[in-house]
């Protein structure tokens, strides 16, 4: 964790409190982190990117529909050059972005570990 | 299983979508090779993390396996501790001596200078000679710290723009108690980028840079929109990526989706994190502290308007100004790697660590020579832990395993 200088780690926020947000990055100790972001755009329960101490980004899991989307074209337009059903390529990959997506959402209701 | 490791997981069972990413990379990469079939397409990993994706997934050798050979990964100038001036290393190191506590990042203090001071090479050295150095995790973590004891103190803050905002926040809050100063030795990527490019072109290897993957962290501070010079200029397709081997896949295909339309876009990728124009509070926090200056890489040299310092206004949170450190001048910069040592060619592109005659003999990660074998986001301390480039393929050749 924070082992590297362009590496962030996923958090989740816990409370905001005088300017620093208090996070969790999944073993349940709670650390102070600095406010990179506006302190209005972070609430309890946000999922977070912590840089150095620093609050840098709020992750935004919608955005991940639009990944999800350009993945499934992808799969469609494979699918249908080599003969199989697109449809079924479509679903595999919302099957699968799906779990991670259950992931994401575990991890911000703390109930499963970041790390 | 915890969540990252299910991530991970999900990649290694090659996925639905994992495939899909691996099979449109292939068909661009066959309709590019129509045009002609010997071509590479080289694709700049500019960021530390992204190489350390690459390199831990074994991306290269999943395109590889995939048949996938007119493409090629270049890692790039994105690692901080690899291009801080071996100067400033030295002068923490004298500080250190001299009773000054020292805190600093962890692979600082292993990072080995040219000139020794005292017998010392390194932070960790000056520490074995009663020297006082913390290694923290955080800026904050420091001003904690220092504010317990009382005894005159210094921070080694080196980074690249994701770090900027959290000193710049610290100072403006009013934070850093007055016996703990900032040595900002922080570091603008996109200088550094144009830099890289610019030699690929005029001293070229072989291919150029077709297309660059855009660091992710850095881009949430700077915004998509700071790379719009880059792919204008260059005429190359930038992709702002994360750090999921997903991430890395998709950006490898917009960079050749782009490339067979002739196109050459800026294209955030990690939207999940990066805006285009940024994270203005951060910008505005930064530049009220820090003013941009003409700085040294090391083994590089000077380049305009590389660096932060300190700007006139928070001179008593400046430790180059408290403790009577002279800021490094181009007249006075020398090359400040070891001889034979590789890693500025392999900083900027031009070399792969598999190239430096040093590699995995005389340096190792447990004995680093020099500063790409000491970060995690060095690119020879990559390949040397996870094997890339082809290493974990001769040692297992050697072994009689394939």
């Amino acid at each position: 964790m924070f082992r590297a200088m362009c590496w962030a780690v996923p958090a989740v926020v816990r409370r905001v409190e005088g300017g620093v947000a208090y996070v969790d990055v999944g073993d349940g100790i709670e650390r102070p982190a600095l406010l990179g972001i506006d302190e209005g755009e972070v609430g309890a329960g946000d999922i977070v990117m912590v840089h150095a101490g620093v609050i840098i980004a709020r992750v935004d899991l919608s955005a991940l529909r639009e990944s999800i989307e350009a993945w499934k074209q992808m799969a469609v337009e494979l699918a249908a050059r080599a003969g199989e059903d697109p449809e079924a390529a479509a679903k595999e990959i919302e099957k699968e972005v799906g779990r991670v997506l259950k992931i994401a959402e575990e991890l911000r209701a703390g109930a499963r570990a970041a790390t | 299983m915890s969540g990252i490791s299910a991530i991970e997981t999900a990649f290694r069972r090659r996925s639905a979508v994992t495939s899909v990413l691996v099979g449109y990379i292939k068909k661009y990469a066959e309709d590019l090779a129509r045009r002609d079939p010997h071509y590479v397409y080289k694709i700049m990993d500019f960021c530390g993390t992204h190489e350390w994706t690459i390199v831990h997934y074994g991306i290269r050798s999943v395109l590889e396996t995939s048949g996938i050979k007119s493409v090629e990964l270049v890692a790039g100038p994105g690692c901080p501790v690899c291009v801080t001036p071996s100067y400033f290393v030295e002068e923490a190191i004298k500080l250190a001596l001299e009773g000054v506590v020292v805190y600093t990042y962890g692979d600082v203090f292993r990072v080995p200078a040219l000139r020794g001071v005292n017998g010392a090479r390194s932070l960790a050295e000056a520490r074995a000679l009663g020297g006082d150095v913390r290694v923290v995790q955080s800026f904050i973590q420091a001003i904690i710290d220092a504010r317990g004891h009382g005894k005159p103190s210094v921070f080694v803050g080196i980074g690249f723009e994701t770090v900027a905002p959290g000193y710049s926040e610290a100072v403006l809050r009013g934070l850093v108690p007055p016996n703990l100063k900032l040595m900002s030795l922080v570091k603008l990527t996109p200088p550094a980028m144009f830099y890289a490019l610019d030699m690929m072109q005029e001293k070229p290897t072989d291919y150029p840079v077709s297309g660059v993957i855009a660091p992710g962290h850095v881009s949430t501070i700077v915004g998509g929109k700071a790379w719009v010079p880059v792919a204008e200029q260059y005429g190359i397709p930038v992709v702002v990526a994360g750090f999921e081997p997903h991430d890395v896949l998709t950006a490898i295909a917009e960079i050749l989706r782009q490339l067979r339309r002739g196109e050459s876009k800026v294209v955030i990728e990690y939207a999940r994190a990066v805006r285009w124009e940024g994270n203005l509070r951060a910008l505005s926090s930064m530049y009220t502290v820090f003013e941009a200056v003409d700085d040294a890489w090391r083994g590089i040299g000077f380049l305009p308007k590389s660096g932060l310092r300190l700007r006139g206004a928070f001179a008593e949170h400046d430790a180059m100004k408290y403790f009577s450190v002279p800021e490094l001048a181009p007249e006075r910069w020398q090359y400040d790697l070891p001889r034979t040592c590789r890693c500025a060619e392999v900083t900027l592109g031009k070399a792969r660590p598999t190239d430096c005659p040093l590699f995995m003999r005389a340096c190792t990660p447990d004995r680093p020579v020099g500063p790409c074998m000491v970060s995690m986001e060095g690119t020879c301390a990559i390949w040397a832990r996870f094997g890339g480039g082809g290493l974990a393929t001769d040692v297992a050749r050697d072994a009689g395993i394939v």
